[in-house]
């Protein structure tokens, strides 16, 4: 390739387009990276969509088509209750989680309330621990039995919470969602052109009523963002519903879906196909109109003026009262939930009734170490993530190439459609891509596999690794891929050497999340995995299936301790820094 | 797992290596050579798959013994749910994936649709000479082991006084003073599964529903006897039935949560699950499955489920050879005539949306 | 009696002094202009008198009102002042219309509905922008924004206009044409003024007043006529107005005039002042208006006749066309001495006419 480059350089004519190389293998390569980020979404989809018109589960070879199926799922009452029950709890969650994390982000990015960086790492340590984890911890401490709840009620009499109920369910699911609101607004609060403020200051406003009627309108695009991802966030959820949902009597659509890949009486493949598909119209009908939303945002972009550091808030006396609210708020949501995890994990079995000091053991870890089963569980999860994150990370750095740095004529839909899966829910891809193995014969090799469970998990956290590029991209001046081009490089050779290498921190960053990502996921892999390639996450829920609370917290503690040591180990050696 | 052995445990190794060392010569006849042909045709094998609702922790045991006669058989034991189980056999067979060579299950009615489908390989297994009737209700299907439902209580929520043996007593004492147990007593939710559907079908029919009716207002119901186990030990319910006695058993080896948590056999009728084994048409590793049955129904093996927790059942298998009960022992204690058997009813099958409607009425769903 | 009264205001930065001691008044409907370069203080004066900056010591008074004093520990917040701040960047809330924005400082003050709207009105009428009054300030030009940012603070009748260096943003013309706009409405409505700006141009043409600055500093206050024709420092001399700088050695006094030799040995004749005496090192400020080129016909006539004008020669270094006129650089005794004149030379030395009376003054500085 360089020969035939320098040889038709040596004469004053720049090489002619389409002499001496393969013109069309920029086109193929674009293509082919396309087709692969469209066959990923639809190995999810299109299997859900055909179950929905069949009369038979989709490997059965007497299948036929019926629209029966939706006829069906209108009259079903429990499915409307779950899907009612979903919205719900989606609905009030994101109201929760968006009014907390909102506060938060304001309080750290605008005030000088002490100690704002460690009560900003802290608010995001949950965003890289899974909600599993979370959820088991708030059972031990807040649950009908939990420690705090015994606590208060010795104290009180009675205890003014009750998790067994879809208002409390909710607060929690809230909880969990206000560290991505957090996250999203205060990258928009960082970049806000401060004279905007001082000049609601120098008309005479004061500080609230800036908040209300300055600083949140201006954020706006990242608030309506952050509430639609955590509007999908609660449909999705799947262990808030799992350990919570079943006392207090409770289906939400995605426990269904779950006890349906258990137990639970015969299943009708094409009711649930239908159900599935109106569940994924719903959403998708939520993130266009997100879309339309944020498409007036150009109003928002304001000319700066004069070069001046945000100035933060003085909260004058309020310091310490609002410094306290912060860190109470954090230890009771988060700090205590994950100490109660961990002393549960060394305990035989946690109840207030007697005291934990004579009850600690090692027997949780042991059972789980001397078990080739969960051991290999544990070691899945660190392979796939480690593995099924870089190639993820190679896949989205390639599409993100595409998207921003080329011609390709459908880079904008191709942006959409690796986007989309912010749309699915985890325990529905895991569901579509099952079927599509079960239907498809070429496919059924990978059936039990942690391939499987790579391809999954890549296709759902597209979205991520693009989130964490596209920026860096973007910053990247385009006259160093011109200057490349008007050498002679073609733009897959530009790509290689100039792009990527220039990249590379953001490479990096991408490849931290989607580890992270990865190593937290579960709810995909519900239909997925099969003995030999179970997860951490299955393996957590199969114990707390059974009742086994103390070894579920063990390898919730594993996982957490795995997660910080990676996390520590990117900072030092990838030099990626994990906070706001 | 060692530490989790108790003397008496450790007691009966000794018989049971000396049964292997019986039973290690080959029996004559016709059931031998198919024996012989077994062993040299399981050696070629990849792996036997066993698709069932027994605990992992509960696997662990009976595996070890059975490798210690067949050490080159390479087992993996799946506890997957009753419903599970079979489905996915059904979609994996259908695909040609190496599926469900053996299936152990407590699940009349899903046993009751695979023999329909006509999934069921007719073996017969030399074994099953030794065995009562009613654990061979058809050509191919045998009985793992008996387990029984059981009563379980707080004893720090419920003085000695209180404890109950019955699942009368336990009415009494709900019915004594509602505000105080309203949802704090569990079972299981006979909606959630065939086996919880079967539990209570079972006792619906045999005993009426007047215990129930008591029952049902205060009880909030779960999907797995290890939740409400948990549950009972940390105070969130003050007692359970219908518990499945193999849960109950291995935890209560944890000396601490002895302190917490008792059981009883229910005096005045124990429900008692007759585990179903077979093996699937479309297994794959067939010679090794045959040899698993016959394993699962000797003498050694009904030894070594009993110590992992479940109930054996053959007649020879005494008391003291296992460290929990035996369906003998079970007699024994509460008389023959209190003994109910879950067995593979048809009527569960057709009788299922109306009994359901019912039960959820009466526990408030 | 003073409208606005600032004494003494430092603000300091560990060893670096922001502000420096600043001192002045303002009387009532006076428009004073705070100049400088970049650096020197006086945006961050002007959001000190509005409370968006701290400073570390002096004292801010408005009427009768105490704003700050650093001593009593005295500090009201902005959003107490009822100051009129227009930002250099002319900060239009972007999610509000134009009417919007202008109602926003009435709403806080409560005012009703209807009686805000009229007001609003008027104003947006008063700044020429009520047919725009619906759009979004993306929408509008940089020109239309600067009035609406005016109009959003006139509407609630400020006690004090704060200006921060609100033509900067514009081009040329438009420049031109919004500075006799803003003063006229400023001296219409009579309010008193504070206004930034590092172009001189600006100050001498919109004040009443000007305060020139410099690394934290006053360096003058006065009109800007007086500004213009005694400047204080030969900084202020060429900051505003532009001047050429020769350094020369106080030879003579002779019939109220100094006679200076410059480096090259010619002579230079300013006006005689009690501070000059012979064998001083002095800094001579001619403004390039004040230089004229002579032929060597007519120098030779002016040699022998009136004994006011300077005769210097000199090499010329380089020459531009401006179009009107040329600018030529001339070499005079090791300095360039800049100006203007409508002929095209053709030879390489010139002869320079400099007024006794137009030149200015100063001790001897390094570097001027």
């Amino acid at each position: 390739m360089s020969a035939t480059l320098s040889a038709s350089d040596r004469g004053s004519a720049p090489p002619a387009r389409g002499a001496a190389r393969l013109p069309a293998r920029d086109r193929l390569i674009q293509f082919a990276l396309a087709a692969i980020v469209v066959l990923l979404i639809a190995t999810a989809l299109v299997p859900v969509l055909y179950q929905s018109v069949l009369a038979a589960p989709i490997y059965d070879l007497t299948r036929h088509f019926t629209l029966g199926n939706y006829l069906r799922f209108a009259k079903s009452q429990e499915l409307h209750a779950a899907i009612a029950n979903s919205f719900i709890l989606a609905t009030v969650s994101t109201l929760v989680g968006t009014a907390i994390g909102v506060l938060f982000a304001v309080v750290v990015a605008r005030t000088n309330m002490p100690g704002r960086r460690i009560a900003s790492g802290a608010m995001l340590l949950p965003l890289y621990v899974s909600h599993l984890i979370l959820s088991v911890g708030w059972f031990i401490m807040y649950g009908p039995a939990g420690y705090i709840t015994e606590l208060v009620r010795g104290a009180l009499g009675f205890v003014p919470w009750n998790l067994y109920t879809i208002v409390g369910m909710s607060a929690l699911a809230g909880i969990s969602s206000a560290p991505l609101t957090f996250i999203l607004c205060i990258g928009s609060l960082r970049l806000l052109d401060p004279s905007m403020e001082d000049a609601a200051r120098s008309v005479g406003a004061p500080p609230l009523r800036i908040l209300w009627s300055v600083t949140l309108p201006i954020i706006r695009p990242a608030l309506v963002y952050s509430m639609m991802l955590n509007f999908i966030g609660g449909l999705e959820m799947l262990s808030i519903p799992l350990i919570f949902g079943r006392p207090a009597r409770l289906q939400f659509f995605t426990s269904l879906l779950y006890s349906f890949a258990g137990t639970g009486t015969v299943p009708d493949y094409g009711l649930i196909g239908a159900a599935v598909v109106f569940f994924l119209l719903v959403i998708t009908v939520f993130v266009i109109v997100q879309g339309m939303l944020l498409r007036k945002a150009a109003r928002f972009t304001a000319i700066r003026g004069k070069a001046s550091r945000p100035k933060p808030f003085d909260l004058g006396r309020w310091r310490v009262p609002v410094a306290a609210a912060v860190y109470i708020g954090l230890l009771f949501a988060f700090a205590l939930p994950l100490a109660g995890l961990i002393l549960r994990a060394f305990v035989e079995f946690l109840t207030p009734l007697m005291s934990p000091w004579q009850l600690l053991t090692w027997d949780n870890f042991t059972l789980i170490f001397s078990s080739p089963t969960y051991v290999r569980s544990i070691r899945n999860s660190i392979v796939i993530a480690a593995f099924g994150g870089a190639i993820a990370t190679v896949l989205i750095a390639l599409v993100t190439v595409v998207i921003h740095r080329s011609d390709f004529p459908w880079r904008r839909q191709l942006e959409f459609i690796a986007l989309y899966p912010r749309a699915i829910p985890g325990i529905i891809a895991g569901l579509g891509v099952l079927w599509a193995v079960l239907w498809i014969p070429f496919l059924s090799p990978l059936l039990g596999t942690i391939w499987i469970l790579i391809i999954a998990f890549t296709m759902l956290d597209l979205p991520v690794g693009y989130g964490a590029l596209s920026p860096v991209l973007l910053q990247i001046d385009a006259d160093l891929d011109r200057s490349a081009r008007s050498v002679g490089a073609d733009w897959w050779t530009t790509c290689r050497r100039v792009v990527l290498p220039i990249a590379k921190t953001g490479l990096f960053s991408a490849y931290v999340l989607l580890f992270l990502a990865f190593f937290k996921e579960y709810a995909a892999a519900t239909f997925l995995y099969a003995h030999g390639s179970e997860i951490i996450g299955i393996s957590m829920l199969e114990f707390w299936g059974i009742g086994e609370v103390g070894p579920a917290a063990a390898l919730g503690v594993i996982q957490f301790a795995v997660t910080c040591v990676f996390i520590l180990a990117a900072q030092k050696w990838l030099g990626v820094k994990l906070h706001a | 797992m060692s530490h989790r052995i108790t003397r008496r445990q450790a007691c009966c190794t000794i018989p049971v290596a000396a049964a292997f060392a019986l039973h290690a010569s080959r029996p004559a006849g016709a059931a031998g050579a198919q024996l012989a042909d077994d062993i040299e045709r399981s050696k070629k094998e990849s792996r036997l798959e066993i698709y069932s609702n027994v605990g992992t922790l509960n696997w662990e045991i009976i595996v070890k013994a059975f490798n210690t006669q067949y050490p080159w058989i390479r087992v993996e034991a799946l506890d997957i749910g009753p419903e599970e189980a079979f489905e996915r056999y059904y979609a994996e067979s259908a695909s040609g994936h190496h599926s469900a060579d053996v299936i152990v299950a407590a699940s009349p009615t899903s046993w009751l649709r695979f023999i329909g489908k006509g999934e069921l390989m007719p073996v017969a297994a030399a074994e099953a000479a030794q065995l009562p009737a009613w654990s061979k209700p058809y050509p191919g299907l045998y009985t793992f082991s008996t387990d029984p439902l059981i009563l379980v209580y707080n004893k720090l929520l419920l003085p000695v006084s209180e404890q109950p043996h019955s699942l009368a007593q336990l009415a009494q004492l709900v019915a004594s003073d509602p505000g105080r147990f309203r949802d704090r007593i569990t079972t299981y939710d006979a909606t959630a599964h065939p086996f919880a559907l079967a539990a209570h079908w079972t006792y619906a029919h045999v005993r009426g529903w007047s215990l129930l009716d008591v029952l049902g207002p205060a009880t909030r119901p779960e999907d797995a006897s290890g939740s409400m186990i948990e549950k009972i030990t940390t105070g969130e319910y003050s007692a359970g039935y219908f518990v499945s006695g193999t849960s109950t058993f291995v935890r209560t080896l944890q000396t601490a949560r002895d302190k917490l948590i008792g059981w009883s056999l229910m005096r005045d009728g124990t429900l008692v699950f007759a585990r179903g084994i077979g093996i699937p048409k479309r297994a794959v590793s067939t010679a090794s499955a045959r040899l698993f049955l016959e394993f699962a129904l000797s003498h050694a093996g009904q030894i070594a489920i009993g110590q992992a927790g479940l109930t054996p059942y053959r007649p020879d298998v005494k008391s003291n050879e296992v460290p929990y009960l035996t369906y003998g022992s079970i007699a024994a204690e509460i008389g023959d005539k209190n003994v109910i058997p879950i067995l593979y009813d048809r009527a569960m099958v057709t009788d299922q949306n109306a009994f359901l409607a019912r039960w959820k009425k009466v526990y408030g769903m | 009696m003073p409208r606005l009264s600032v004494q003494n205001l430092s603000k300091r930065f560990g060893e670096v002094r922001a502000l420096d001691g600043i001192s002045f008044d303002v009387a009532e409907g006076e428009l004073v202009t705070l100049l400088g370069p970049s650096g020197c203080g006086k945006s961050t004066t002007l959001f000190a008198i509005a409370g968006l900056d701290r400073p570390t010591s002096g004292r801010i008074t408005l009427d009768e009102r105490v704003f700050f004093d650093a001593e009593r520990g005295i500090v009201v917040p902005p959003e107490a002042r009822n100051c009129g701040l227009v930002f250099q960047s002319y900060a239009l809330w972007p999610h509000m219309t134009v009417r919007e924005n202008v109602t926003f400082p009435l709403k806080i003050r409560g005012a009703r509905t209807r009686a805000a709207a009229v007001e609003v009105d008027r104003v947006l009428e008063l700044v020429e922008m009520l047919p725009f009054a619906d759009r979004h300030p993306h929408e509008l030009s940089g020109g239309q924004q600067q009035r609406v940012a005016l109009a959003r603070t006139l509407v609630y009748r400020p006690g004090l206009l704060l200006l921060d260096e609100p033509l900067s943003n514009l081009d040329a013309k438009l420049r031109e044409r919004t500075r006799g706009w803003l003063k006229e409405l400023q001296s219409r409505l009579g309010l008193t003024t504070i206004f930034v700006t590092h172009d001189q141009t600006e100050a001498l043409s919109l004040s009443d007043r000007i305060i020139v600055l410099d690394g934290g500093r006053i360096m003058q206050i006065g009109t800007p006529q007086e500004i213009y024709r005694d400047p204080a420092t030969p900084f202020i001399a060429d900051f505003i107005g532009g001047s050429n700088f020769l350094t020369g050695t106080v030879q003579a006094l002779v019939d109220g005039q100094a006679h200076v030799s410059l480096a090259d040995g010619q002579i230079l004749s300013v006006a005689a002042s009690p501070a000059l005496a012979p064998g001083q090192r002095i800094t001579v400020s001619i403004r390039p208006q004040s230089v004229h080129l002579v032929s060597a016909a007519a120098a030779d006539t002016l040699a022998s006749a009136g004994r006011n004008a300077n005769l210097l020669r000199g090499r010329i270094v380089q020459r531009e066309f401006l179009g009107p006129c040329y600018q030529y650089s001339v070499s005079i005794a090791d300095r360039l001495v800049r100006f203007e004149a409508a002929e095209d030379l053709a030879s390489n030395d010139a002869t320079l006419a400099v007024q006794a009376e137009s030149c200015t003054v100063f001790a001897f500085e390094v570097g001027k």
